[in-house]
């Protein structure tokens, strides 16, 4: 496939490279861009400038809407006050908020993690909830008759099996956070993946833009990976039965 | 061991509903170390009494004692084993079997011990590291009976137990329970619908109707132990399977009339 890439935009020049970069454009392009940076910035720091904020907003997320859910998860009442509002929020993508961000928290930092750190909550929130409220009763049971008090019931049961259901938000969160630091960074930054390729496109360099979109891209497939690596080995039961 | 006086339970009628009376007049007791099975079609309570026994649910009406206390609240001392064996599917085997030991903080030696024993009689002593999702239904149901007598309870609940399993492993698991209640001699109150089930296993048998569910008739299972499998063809086995079905038949007939 990349072979034929090369040979419709270099090779004959049947897709002009003003749209569709040539892979060896690219490649010559990402090397030139890891020696020299880009606009005064090396590559592998606007690398973790993004990666940077993802995590902050993700985890910060993570810490908040795990406990969020399970509380949502075992107390109907909770959770009749807290779904509606996020079944609500839930279809308003994280984006559309990046305006109000700005109004509360201006053009730094702190508004571009909240954006992060809203796109993740939902999913993690539901998952999570959804994950204790739907334990089969049976393995509650199980548990209280062999003795297990509220504290261990919670700790040795309600915990681990909706760990799976809260792994998948977690997954879906990551995902969902790396693609909006793109569109976080639009907020006047001056340094990340997505100030790149903004800045990039602003200025027509079609083959910064692509060299962006594929890190991005692998960075994320990446991170994916780790999570499921991580989610096979803690969670060996999940989809089992 | 186990008293049941009168014991009623009717679970409320919903909208314009009327009341279902689940249970109605239920009265019978069991001497410690007894077998007791409560026979009878689905949809006739007997889950429900092994539920209020095991304090998951109350009665509206009558007692039910065990030990001599009426039972409030769940309680390890009074075990339950499911249809469906319920089993930690993110512990292994030793794990779950040793998991009523680890809530009640019960010393690491006597609990290994325990469990070790049980393993032993339950023919699981190696598959103590195996995952539960790795067993057979067999084995699943194996791991719940050793889960569920390690707290040495004073009454062990089962429901339906081997319910789900195929005919020959239910048939051996029949001889392994015998054979583990032998030995520990724990009071038992086995719930199931078939019949020669019940008079293999039992020392009683309450033969119960539905709707609402009542005991239709109690009989003493005289046959003498410890019983193999070829007991089932014996001649009291068969007449009291005769009488049993008898009175099934009589209910149905009643019933469809």
């Amino acid at each position: 496939m990349l072979l034929l890439w090369e040979l419709l935009t270099d090779g004959t020049h049947t897709i002009s490279t003003k749209f569709l970069a040539s892979p060896v454009g690219i490649a010559e392009e990402f090397v030139r861009l890891l020696r020299t940076g880009y606009a005064g910035t090396p590559l592998w720091a606007h690398f973790t400038a993004s990666l940077g904020r993802t995590l902050t907003g993700y985890i910060l997320s993570a810490l908040v809407a795990i406990p969020v859910g399970l509380w949502m998860g075992l107390n109907p009442y909770v959770r009749a006050v807290l779904s509606p509002l996020f079944n609500l929020l839930r279809p308003v993508p994280a984006i559309a908020l990046i305006p109000v961000m700005v109004l509360w928290f201006g053009i730094g930092e702190t508004s571009k993690i909240f954006v992060i750190f809203l796109a993740s909550f939902l999913y993690v929130v539901l998952n999570t909830s959804t994950g204790v409220a739907t334990i089969p009763e049976g393995l509650i049971r199980a548990a209280i008759n062999l003795g297990a008090n509220r504290a261990q019931l919670f700790r040795h049961v309600i915990f681990p099996a909706a760990m799976p259901s809260i792994m998948t938000g977690l997954k879906t969160g990551l995902a969902v956070s790396w693609a909006v630091v793109v569109a976080a960074e639009l907020i006047a930054a001056q340094k990340g993946l997505g100030y790149m390729i903004e800045d990039a496109a602003t200025f027509y360099r079609i083959n910064d833009v692509y060299v962006g979109v594929i890190l991005i891209g692998v960075i994320g497939l990446f991170m994916g990976m780790s999570l499921e690596a991580i989610e096979r080995r803690v969670m060996h039961w999940a989809g089992k039965s | 061991m186990i008293e049941i006086e009168n014991l009623e339970r009717t679970f409320p009628g919903r909208g314009d509903r009327p009341p279902t009376v689940a249970l109605t007049d239920i009265s019978f007791s069991v001497a410690e170390g007894e077998i007791c099975c409560l026979l009878g079609p689905s949809g006739c309570g007997k889950s429900t009494i092994l539920n209020i026994l095991a304090g998951f649910d109350s009665a509206t009406g009558g007692r039910a004692l065990v030990a001599g206390k009426p039972v409030d609240k769940p309680h390890p001392s009074r075990a339950l084993v499911f249809q469906q064996p319920q089993l930690f599917p993110w512990l292994d085997v030793w794990e779950n079997v040793t998991f009523g030991p680890r809530m009640s903080g019960m010393p690491h030696n006597q609990a290994t011990e325990r469990a070790n024993r049980l393993l032993g009689a339950t023919g699981l002593s190696d598959f103590k590291r195996h995952r539960v999702y790795e067993l057979s239904g067999g084995m699943r149901q194996r791991v719940a009976i050793a889960r569920a007598l390690i707290n040495q309870p004073e009454v062990l609940l089962m429901d339906e137990p081997f319910g789900a399993l195929d005919a020959q492993t239910r048939a051996t698991m029949q001889q392994l329970l015998l054979s583990i209640w032998e030995d520990l001699k724990p009071t038992i109150i086995f719930v199931t619908h078939d019949v020669d089930e019940a008079l293999f296993l039992g020392d009683q048998v309450c033969v119960m109707s539905a709707r609402p569910g009542r005991i239709r008739e109690r009989l003493r299972v005289t046959i003498q132990r410890p019983r193999t499998l070829e007991v089932t063809t014996s001649e009291d086995f068969v007449s009291l399977k005769r009488s049993i079905l008898g009175a099934i038949r009589a209910e149905v007939e009643a019933s469809s009339a």
